[in-house]
């Protein structure tokens, strides 16, 4: 076992829930700190199928009238997410919704979105190749970068660009000409009623087209063939992933992962294991937790399940599960310390803690030690700052005490 | 002419915090894309870094902008109105060209609907724009079409990075840089971003107020002395959020006594949906006429990537976006400030000049800008030629970094020292 930067075993284990997870509630991690980080890890990933979702399909028609569905999808998403026993599932199937990006505001239909959402719930630690593909005939995506509508004739550049740009090689690694070409090879694919995908022959460009140095692609197979046979592919991808876990990617580690992605047939399970083995091994910078994934270990760790405000709350902070801003996700790092984004934040961190249920996280902040405080709260620390000490000290005993404490940079950043 | 240095406690920069890299919207996704060959790097871009000054813990008389006597640029203001997504050149600025047709047999704007400006023979508007017409015939709209980078890059990513950074990726915003050289860090609202956020206001050390959703601008069953008592100090990750939430505290403050609101309340206002371009305006208008010290103003508002369904999605967004500007303007008229208000829209990009099969046009080129204010020289400014296309878009003939340098010009600012050059070759002020 390579050495820990971490001095405490127990913190090694809090830091993989904080950033492969959403946090625990404090028996539970706990007992996770007993099994020690190695088998936590082992556990994490260990492919048991995920606990089921929380959406009912009878709430979700297909309908893009039905307004009711769309904050019905959202709420669940965040329900399934406080509640999953499998919490690396969902933060891979969170980090994916971020990478292969659609969004409610232009799919319009929820049960699209979340037909989307359980794609990155049972697909996203499997194969990369199946999952590419899997993404480019979802029918969310095919409404949201129009590839529906793209026909040999006309066709639709939005799908072929990000494709490549955004989803699997990064900008610089490809040619307008690509786009080009790779526009036409993706025609012909069709949605149909109530979320049914269709290929219309006479829809499609038949023609063989030069798409990244391959000659001979013709459609989505071997579209898909070029781009997984591309170099750029696999450091694009473990960059990303190891940015997204690590918040660090150097190029030794990027390229070594990137090598054992490729290795491993495109694995990703196997990849976000590397990384993780990484992160406890050392190559770890802090990052800053988004709205959503800091609300959802918020609520699992102190027990609050607050309901009424937060959708409200959550998109003043800035994100919503299914409405990202734009193709490209959510903007990361410390552009979540934006002062409307911090305002919301600090209101939400009142709204949980009101929320909390008597229980350990709510004895902690009723006293005054802040060291306990920060193990109940699943810190990998020992304790809070001077800085946040004495704003704790500022706030009342119990729940204002924890609605700081949530704020505190320390929870903010993982 | 108030001066927010004395209206407002500064909290003043660690030294080290200049060093700390940009907070910019789509950081960490630039990092993803600054990629040049096959592994994304986040090595310095091969430009030359512009002379900019940044701030420091003191108030050295050496960093103060020559020419703006210090922090309110002489009562000037900068509004911009960022469409994100890249707004279509063609059918806001329908051409008489006979081509324009043939290239959009579904979606050209239908010739009975084009609004008409005197003098301008070759073009109209979009009928959404229609509102901008009453500034047209005073000679206070400026037209630029064409406008983007010379080689062209048609990812939005890319190009509204290029924008933002003034085409020197990797540094500061354009308007960021302006922050870093004042001789103290401004009070918070002196550059706001509404609507989302806006890396062309971010600086190395000073970074503008983000206001994502103006009605929710308040602490709700929180005290903000809580965070008071946190204090700011602090180089790393925990530092920056620290120094956020005490520039945050003071901003609800200052806010809510200029918009009339109340700094906490036990109830927020219920909203659904995202602000739109005219809220962003309305609030960007009652910031200024406070006059309380805001100087700069972004407000960015998304839906512009049409690749489907243009026709009804781009006239919503171009009658709000006119609207707000005719509302803004009535706003800032009745404030006395016409005199010192520019307001300018941005794109990062025009659209294909032929339509795609989805009633849509892919990712351009040359697009369109406006400036609108008393100190602009009215007219249209750049070509379109859609005989002479680059790969089937408008060719850019106007380098943003023209309309840069007026804008620079305008607050007072030395464009050379914030740029690395000058561009006279728009010069939309009088």
């Amino acid at each position: 076992m390579p050495a820990t930067p971490f001095t405490l075993d127990r913190h090694a284990v809090a830091w993989l829930h904080r950033r492969a997870g959403f946090g625990l509630p404090p028996a539970d991690l706990r007992e996770a700190a007993d099994r020690g980080s190695v088998s936590e890890l082992d556990r994490l990933l260990g492919g048991a199928p995920p606990s089921t979702d929380l959406w009912d399909d009878s709430l979700l028609p297909y309908d893009p009238r039905d307004r009711p569905s769309r904050q019905y999808a959202i709420n669940g998403w965040l329900a399934t997410v406080i509640a999953t026993d499998q919490p690396l599932v969902d933060r891979v199937a969170w980090m994916w919704h971020g990478h292969f990006v659609s969004a409610l505001d232009k799919v319009k239909i929820a049960r699209l979105m979340v037909i989307q959402a359980r794609l990155f719930r049972s697909a996203g630690l499997g194969n990369f190749r199946e999952l590419v593909r899997a993404v480019t005939l979802d029918p969310a995506m095919l409404l949201y970068l129009d590839l529906r509508d793209s026909t040999g004739r006309q066709p639709n550049e939005n799908y072929a660009r990000e494709l490549l740009e955004l989803f699997t090689m990064g900008e610089g690694n490809f040619s307008e000409e690509d786009v080009r070409a790779g526009a036409l090879a993706l025609t012909g694919w069709t949605l149909q009623r109530e979320g049914g995908v269709k290929f219309v022959p006479r829809r499609h460009a038949d023609v063989s087209v030069h798409y990244l140095g391959v000659d001979g692609v013709r459609d989505l197979d071997t579209a898909i063939d070029a781009v997984m046979a591309n170099a750029a592919l696999p450091l694009f991808i473990a960059f990303t992933i190891a940015q997204e876990l690590l918040g660090t990617a150097t190029e030794p580690l990027v390229e070594r992962l990137a090598a054992d992605f490729v290795d491993s047939d495109f694995d990703i399970r196997a990849l976000v294991r590397a990384t993780l083995q990484a992160g406890l091994a050392g190559e770890t910078a802090p990052v800053v937790l988004a709205p959503v994934p800091w609300f959802v270990m918020a609520c699992r760790v102190s027990g609050a399940r607050p309901t009424s405000k937060v959708v409200q709350l959550l998109r003043a902070a800035g994100q919503l599960p299914m409405l990202p801003p734009n193709v490209a996700g959510w903007p990361g790092g410390p552009a979540w310390f934006g002062a409307g984004s911090l305002v919301a934040r600090a209101n939400l961190g009142a709204l949980i803690a009101a929320a909390t249920p008597p229980g350990e996280v709510l004895a902690a902040a009723e006293g005054d030690d802040s060291a306990l405080l920060a193990a109940v709260l699943g810190l990998s620390i020992d304790d809070f700052s001077d800085d946040s000490i004495a704003a704790l000290a500022a706030a009342p005993a119990g729940a204002d005490r924890l609605a700081v404490a949530l704020i505190t940079p320390e929870f903010l950043i993982a | 002419m108030t001066n927010p240095l004395n209206r407002r406690q500064f909290i003043e920069l660690g030294g080290g915090a200049v060093v700390v890299a940009g907070l910019g919207a789509c950081e960490r996704r630039g990092v993803d894309r600054n990629a040049t060959g096959t592994l994304p790097t986040t090595s310095a871009p091969n430009v030359t870094a512009p002379v900019v000054t940044t701030a420091t813990t003191t108030a050295a008389p050496s960093t103060t902008l020559a020419t703006t006597g210090g922090m309110s640029f002489d009562g000037r203001r900068l509004v911009v109105v960022q469409l994100n997504g890249g707004n279509d050149l063609l059918n806001s600025l329908p051409p008489t060209d006979g081509r324009y047709r043939d290239m959009r047999p579904t979606i050209a704007i239908p010739e009975a609907e084009i609004v008409t400006l005197p003098g301008l023979s070759d073009a109209g508007l979009h009928p959404g724009l229609a509102g901008l017409a009453r500034f047209w015939d005073v000679g206070q709209l400026a037209i630029v079409r064409g406008i983007g980078f010379e080689v062209p890059n048609r990812s939005h990513f890319v190009s509204m990075d290029r924008w933002w950074r003034a085409d020197q990726l990797g540094e500061p915003g354009w308007l960021g840089r302006v922050l870093d050289g004042l001789p103290a860090e401004p009070s918070p609202l002196f550059a706001t971003a509404l609507g989302g956020g806006a890396p062309s206001l971010n600086g190395r050390g000073v970074q503008p107020t983000v206001i994502t959703s103006p009605s929710s601008f308040r602490w709700v069953d929180f005290d903000p002395r809580w965070l008071s008592a946190m204090g700011g100090g602090g180089v790393d990750l925990a530092g920056m959020a620290r120094h956020a939430f005490q520039r945050t505290v003071q901003a609800v403050t200052d806010f809510a006594e200029i918009t009339g609101g109340s700094a906490t309340s036990e109830e927020l206002p219920i909203r659904e949906g995202g602000a739109t371009i005219s809220e962003g305006l309305s609030v960007a208008a009652q910031l200024l006429a406070a006059d309380a010290g805001t100087q700069m103003v972004v407000v960015s508002a998304g839906g512009f990537d049409t690749h489907a369904n243009q026709l009804t999605e781009q006239a919503k967004l171009l009658k709000d976006l006119a609207t707000g500007i005719d509302a803004f303007f009535e706003a800032i008229e009745a404030a006395g400030l016409g005199d010192d208000v520019l307001l300018v829209v941005t794109s990062e990009f025009g659209r294909r000049a032929a339509e795609n099969g989805s009633g849509g046009c892919d990712h351009g080129a040359g697009g369109l800008s406006l400036a609108v204010g008393r100190g602009v020289r009215g007219g249209v400014f750049g070509e379109v030629d859609l005989a002479d296309l680059l790969d089937g878009d408008v060719r850019p003939n106007v380098a943003p970094q023209a309309l840069f340098t007026s804008c620079l010009d305008w607050l007072g600012v030395d464009a050379v020292q914030t740029l690395g050059s000058r561009d006279d070759s728009l010069a939309l002020l009088h």
